[in-house]
């Protein structure tokens, strides 16, 4: 789908000033947007809430919106703010399960991996092994633990620095 | 969760016109709060003479404008985080923050070869600079944070040093206003302190006010 950053600058522009029709116009076209941008980045299973919890944030930040500047950067920076916070998430849950992973039948979840691998590989081997398999894969601990052949404290070290590590690359990218 | 198609529903139904954020508007405040703190602490401690009667000596003279300069160049970095986008360049605001190290770097230089210039990096004199200064930073803190929440900040942690910065130079400027001591030594330490001070206490206590 091609998104045309004008026509939606000049409809969020509109928007700021309350006209519905333009802002619902917006948020449609948002959503594909959205649905695309975190299509190659998380897997499925957590692409809706972000996609809500980014709608949410373009509603309550619109002040933000500069109509004097294209639409779609704006819209990218706070994507991508709602995608820290969730990585920052994920350092205290275990959001990402195999089985909600593997249920999708498009490529969502391999493209989706490729981005997450391309992300593991700033990080050190004993940190992003340990994410992989607790993370995505969704072992347990003491599963990771063995297989990395690390104490699980020291997994749980790795995993909640490597995520860390990770929200902070994601911020400065 | 709703459907996306329920919220977009309910967002639609929620619209009402709001004022934009303007980083000038941030900077005017800004500025109008600093005007306010030199003359508080002006109307309190009384301002030095040289500056009073318009001809500063030069340490001080280069030490407020160079105080000035860096707080200018990142206090507009930080007003501009109000409102996102990808692809915007972010670094300035590190050379600028850099450009204030001027200050204690040429206090430990000239620290180094003179017994009397290294009396003055230790109290009695500083501390009072020191307090006086961060107190006048709170206000600028204060009003940049409440001010950037309206914003999207999308690094909190970033901003928060900023604010520091900015906040603590608007300290060190006014404080630099009012002491009587010329010696870049005591510059360099204690008024560049305030800044330091405010940058480490903002980063400290700020971000969990500046997500959304």
């Amino acid at each position: 789908m091609k998104f045309d950053d004008d026509s939606l600058r000049r409809a969020m522009a509109r928007a700021l000033d309350g006209d519905k029709p333009a802002y619902r116009h917006v948020l449609d076209l948002s959503r594909d947007w959205l649905l695309a941008y975190y299509r190659r980045r998380v897997p499925p299973a957590m692409i809706d809430d972000l996609v809500q919890e980014t709608l949410i944030s373009v509603h309550s930040k619109r002040q933000s919106f500069d109509p004097s500047r294209p639409y779609l950067p704006w819209l990218a920076a706070i994507a991508r703010y709602r995608w820290v916070d969730a990585l920052r998430r994920m350092r205290d849950t275990d959001e990402l399960h195999p089985e909600e992973v593997a249920s999708e039948e498009d490529d969502s979840p391999i493209v989706a991996r490729l981005s997450i691998s391309r992300l593991l590989s700033h990080l050190p081997a004993r940190q992003a092994n340990v994410i992989v398999l607790t993370r995505i894969e969704g072992r347990s601990v003491a599963e990771a633990a063995q297989i990395c052949g690390q104490s699980e404290n020291l997994v749980k070290v790795n995993v909640h620095r490597g995520l860390k590590k990770l929200a902070a690359l994601v911020e400065s990218e | 969760m709703p459907t996306s198609d329920d919220l977009i529903d309910r967002l639609t139904a929620d619209l009402e016109p709001r004022r934009r954020v303007s980083p000038w508007f941030g900077r005017a405040m800004l500025a109008a709060t600093a005007l306010l703190t030199v003359a508080a602490l002006a109307g309190l401690f009384g301002m030095r003479a040289d500056f009073l009667g318009g001809r500063p000596h030069s340490v001080p003279l280069m030490s407020e404008l160079v105080i000035l300069s860096a707080g200018c160049a990142i206090a507009a970095a930080l007003t501009a985080m109000a409102r996102p986008a990808v692809g915007s360049p972010r670094s300035g605001w590190q050379w600028a923050a850099a450009a204030l190290a001027v200050l204690p770097i040429a206090a430990v230089v000239t620290a180094a070869g003179s017994a009397a210039e290294r009396a003055l990096m230790l109290p009695p004199d500083g501390p009072s600079c020191l307090l006086n200064g961060s107190l006048a930073s709170v206000a600028s803190i204060v009003l940049l944070t409440l001010w950037l929440r309206r914003g999207a900040p999308t690094s909190p942690e970033r901003a928060a040093w900023m604010i520091g910065i900015s906040g603590g130079a608007v300290g060190a400027l006014a404080i630099g206003f009012i002491c009587p001591i010329d010696a870049i030594t005591h510059i360099g330490t204690w008024h560049a302190g305030i800044i330091v001070l405010a940058a480490v206490a903002s980063r400290v206590a700020l971000p969990r006010f500046l997500r959304w």
